[in-house]
């Protein structure tokens, strides 16, 4: 994932082909890089000194990338 | 610890903007008026006295031309967008770090009176953008200002800023100051 570039959070979810269930946690406890996630096109930058990027949702797998 | 660190993005390298410091807008050359109505034509680091601090290479300049034009360093018209202005064009890097990773979100950026957010500065238009925004906002007072894009969670985090301003009357304009708030967790 490139550094200092924005994100919306779909384009994340579809980089790292994360599975469709945490699609529809948007608004229900997805939280993408530390940020609270409302919708899907809400958008995200990833900071030049970022070493990994986390995804959480509720009682999904905790998804973690290394940038 | 949280820090705020201020930095001009020169057409050759950076200055480090100092607490007292000001940006100053001019008209071609540091010191020269700008028209009122029109924007300026090149921007400046100087300090609390007024001395020029970019004396070799100077802030880029980027100069509003319609809500969704900027003009870099004197060019031609370009449409703003995911590359227009760059991150090194960006006449401002403010970076915010943090001892521990932190996420950033809300935030903002603006231009108020130098005493009170909720005011705009006296005799002054005030436009910026986050890069990679697609149009200016006239981000003055703070209840108009720039939102700054959530960032993921670091140790250190990097907004670029475009800015322009413009005087509505003749003077000096000094009641003119730009700030930053964001939130992080």
């Amino acid at each position: 994932m490139e550094k200092e570039k924005i994100y919306t959070i779909k384009e994340v979810l579809d980089l790292v082909e994360a599975d469709k269930k945490y699609y529809k946690m948007a608004g229900k406890g997805l939280v993408v890089g530390g940020i609270n996630v409302a919708d899907l096109e809400q958008t995200i930058r990833i900071p030049k000194s970022a070493e990994k990027l986390v995804i959480f949702a509720p009682k999904l797998e905790t998804i973690e990338i290394e940038l | 610890m949280a820090t705020f660190t201020w930095t001009a993005q020169l057409t050759t390298g950076t200055l480090t903007i100092g607490a007292t410091d000001k940006v100053g807008f001019y008209g071609t050359n540091f010191g020269d008026a700008i028209t009122v109505n029109s924007y300026q034509d090149s921007t400046h680091i100087e300090n609390s006295s007024g001395t020029h601090l970019c004396t070799t290479n100077h802030v880029n300049n980027t100069k509003y031309l319609t809500s969704t034009t900027v003009s870099i360093n004197g060019g031609g018209s370009q449409t703003l967008g995911a590359s227009v202005p760059t991150t090194a064009q960006c006449p401002l890097k403010i970076n915010f770090s943090h001892t521990s990773a932190v996420a950033t979100s809300a935030g903002k950026f603006w231009a108020d009176n130098g005493s009170d957010v909720n005011t705009a500065p006296t005799d002054v238009t005030f436009q910026a953008g986050e890069q990679s925004d697609t149009s200016w906002t006239a981000a003055a007072p703070k209840s108009a200002a720039v939102t700054l894009t959530d960032q993921a969670s670091a140790t250190s985090h990097d907004f670029y800023i475009f800015c322009s301003a413009s005087p509505t009357a003749v003077g000096d304009k000094t009641a003119f100051r730009l700030g930053i708030e964001l939130t992080y967790q």
